[in-house]
């Protein structure tokens, strides 16, 4: 059995060790040790390119100098390591211990378990003889490589492939319609959806998201001006942050909106993992909102920096990540992010918008809160082109009848 | 494209999609321009649609995506599964997805059941046997979700449950699939844990379903894993009201299926079962977004007669 124990403090390393072999020394223990996460995942790389088998078990600590256990989480989640059977040691209290076992869950690890210090071997042990663990099959991404990758995403990204979809945002007092977003699909022969948590990030790396927004915007617009109906609905267009970069991108959204100012055009504001230029980005901001294009702020509280952000821009609305809303009602952590979002808002006199509303439950706790703005499957999933006419004339029907009733 | 690849093309038989375009500007008079600017009056995928894309379309140059295929069929009232339906190439393709192979000894994970014949069975609670393959399917499935907690023969609303069953020779069972219709805001409780399977088969929707929700569906092989997803995906293309395709499965194998098939979970949510954790898997496919892959629409095209007459030709193998 190949054990890779990775903790700063060689004593703790050596003690996990002469346990293991104590509690079941019929075992044949081969041990690998690293001291930092940095060093452990040059272990696992290696482990990785050799023809040898990968290690069956990795116990780590979390707080260490040199890349910490979740940097270790991090590189195991987007590698072939993922499927080995991971054990967390930790000091910290039962909180942090309960959000790093949702984190790894969450990237489909095989965590054993999360445990306090120090160290009780037998539980490890009983856990991992219980670990019920299947391997997600990997093939999946083979698939997924032949018709969407980073050597063919240039010539996917055109308007044949573009397939936009939009999902309503509900006003949650009133229960009215107020706009939509729009959402992006890649349509390529008979692959039927790819959604974008696919292909952004590959567009991002192609340096093609100026053209992409350009795509979007113009179908989305062309959607408008051909169902005047929609023109009393908002249409909140997704840009990030790289797109701020492009004057010409910026000068481009401006003269759209001012040849259809008809329509209430917003630009919901996704930050990308890299840092951005501040002063260059903050200047695109202005002059969009001097030119009447209200920004929101997109995936709110996923990203570290948006507290400043708030401080520096005249947000019109922010937008609180799915993650967050979804499990609302059960979640006691994801209540107090929504809850404070939401105070924070009414200081900064923002909109709130909550994605990601899904049952009813989790409407009324987000009313209580005093929550403007809900979009979600619970009102719709997004809708094709082709459906949004009716879907918006049989929502409004509803609405009517229910207000007619009270 | 390659020399060689071109001097075929001309042989290349028709596409469907091509045939349907040509029909159409016939049977309404129309010229490849008339046709161009109706889509691009009528639909905002086709905004910057030209008349030298149509013709390409047309001589099969060119073909749009599935997903693009069914907003022009359906700008003429039409269904892309009623297109394909009648083209006897795609339905070869379908063929293929689930007749039952030659080889006697394929892998099956049946260990009693080696691509012999079967037939499959619709079994509602009128029928004797409704309860005892409930049982199973649940047991099959292991779903925390979909524990019934009383006697089963307590759940009046069970009758909205469906079940088909494959049944090869002796009655053996080597396949099944569960589901119900219902609508999408009690499937979205049920896939966020807020309700279960009693809250599901008791609550009656206020309107007409517009969601097929697939609980469990498995096979002893592949094909018959497919021929039991055609029964209610057929099933599901057929009833207009229906606008959802949900799948909320904790079967790795049927998941990993769903996976290979290009779709992907919307939610994952683990529940604690005893000393085990479980997974359910919840996919959500809009009817287009169903008809546009490949895959699902092949089973969807294939009727219940179809796929009898499927199942009596033996594959080649």
């Amino acid at each position: 059995m190949k054990i890779l124990i990775v903790d700063d403090q060689a004593f703790i390393r050596e003690a996990i060790k002469s346990e293991l072999i104590g509690v079941d020394p019929l075992q044949n223990f081969i041990f690998f040790e690293a001291d930092c996460g940095n060093s452990a995942i040059v272990l696992l790389e290696q482990s990785t390119l050799n023809t040898e088998p990968e290690f069956d078990l990795i116990i780590t600590d979390l707080k260490m100098e040199n890349g910490d256990g979740l940097a270790i989480i991090n590189y195991m989640a987007t590698t072939k390591s993922k499927n080995i059977p991971l054990v967390i040691v930790s000091s910290s209290d039962q909180r942090t211990l309960d959000l790093i076992g949702n984190i790894t869950n969450s990237f489909n690890l095989n965590l054993v378990g999360v445990f306090q210090k120090p160290l009780n071997v037998n539980e490890v042990l009983n856990s991992l003889n219980n670990n019920q663990f299947i391997a997600q099959e990997v093939p999946e991404s083979k698939a997924e490589q032949a018709n969407c990758n980073s050597a063919n995403i240039a010539s996917l990204l055109n308007e044949d492939n573009l397939f936009l979809c939009y999902q309503p945002k509900i006003d949650i007092k009133s229960n009215k319609l107020i706009g939509f977003e729009v959402l992006s699909r890649l349509t390529v022969q008979g692959d039927g959806f790819i959604y974008p948590d696919k292909f952004i990030p590959l567009i991002e790396q192609a340096g093609l998201n100026c053209q992409f927004t350009k795509l979007v915007l113009d179908q989305a617009i062309s959607h408008w001006q051909l169902f005047p109906a929609l023109k009393q609905y908002g249409l909140s267009i997704n840009i990030s942050a790289s797109d701020l970069l492009s004057e010409e991108l910026i000068n481009h959204l401006i003269a759209k909106h001012l040849a259809a100012s008809d329509i209430q055009l917003m630009l919901e504001l996704t930050e990308s993992q890299h840092t951005i230029n501040q002063e260059r980005s903050l200047q695109a901001i202005a002059k969009l909102i001097i030119n009447d294009i209200p920004i929101s702020l997109d995936d709110f509280g996923k990203s570290y920096s948006t507290f400043d952000r708030l401080d520096s821009i005249p947000f019109d609305e922010i937008k609180i990540d799915k993650d967050f809303v979804s499990d609302l009602d059960s979640n006691l952590q994801h209540q107090a992010i929504v809850e404070s979002t939401i105070a924070l808002a009414k200081k900064l006199n923002v909109k709130v918008v909550a994605e990601g509303v899904e049952t009813l439950g989790v409407l009324n706790r987000l009313q209580l809160l005093g929550c403007h703005t809900a979009q979600g499957y619970y009102f719709s999933p997004p809708i094709e082109g082709r459906y949004l006419m009716t879907w918006v004339n049989d929502y409004n029907h509803q609405n009517e009848v229910k207000n007619a009733n009270h | 494209m390659t020399p060689t690849s071109c001097s075929y093309s001309k042989e290349k038989k028709q596409n469907v999609f091509a045939m349907f375009l040509k029909h159409l500007r016939q049977s309404n008079e129309l010229s490849q321009e008339q046709l161009c600017l109706y889509l691009r009056q009528h639909s905002s995928l086709f905004y910057n649609l030209d008349t030298i894309t149509v013709s390409r379309w047309e001589r099969s140059v060119n073909i749009p995506s599935l997903a693009k295929q069914a907003e022009i069929v359906e700008l003429y009232d039409n269904e892309l599964t009623s297109i394909y339906r009648h083209d006897p190439q795609f339905l070869e393709e379908c063929s293929t997805l689930v007749s039952i192979p030659n080889q006697s000894r394929f892998k099956s994970s049946h260990p009693y059941y080696t691509n012999d014949n079967y037939d499959i069975q619709v079994i509602d609670i009128n029928d004797d046997s409704f309860y005892i393959m409930l049982k199973m399917i649940l047991r099959y499935e292991n779903n925390p979700s979909l524990v019934l907690k009383l006697p089963l023969a307590e759940f009046d609303g069970l009758k909205d449950l469906k079940i088909h069953v494959a049944n090869a020779f002796n009655d053996q069972i080597i396949g099944h699939a569960l589901y119900i219709e219902t609508s999408s805001q009690y499937v979205l409780e049920l896939v966020n844990i807020k309700s279960d399977l009693n809250e599901i088969v008791t609550k009656n929707p206020k309107k007409l379903p517009d969601t097929m929700l697939v609980l469990s569906s498995a096979g002893a092989t592949k094909e018959v894993e497919n021929s039991m997803m055609s029964t209610y995906i057929n099933r599901f293309v057929n009833q207009k009201n229906l606008r959802y395709l949900c799948f909320s499965v904790c079967d790795e194998g049927f998941i990993k299926k769903l996976n290979a098939a290009k779709l992907d979970a919307f939610k994952v949510r683990t529940i604690q079962l005893e000393d085990k954790t479980v997974a359910v898997h919840s996919f959500l496919l809009s009817r287009s977004e169903l008809m546009a892959n490949r895959f699902l629409l092949k089973l969807a095209v294939i009727s219940p007669k179809q796929l009898v007459d499927f199942l009596n030709i033996k594959g080649k193998g």
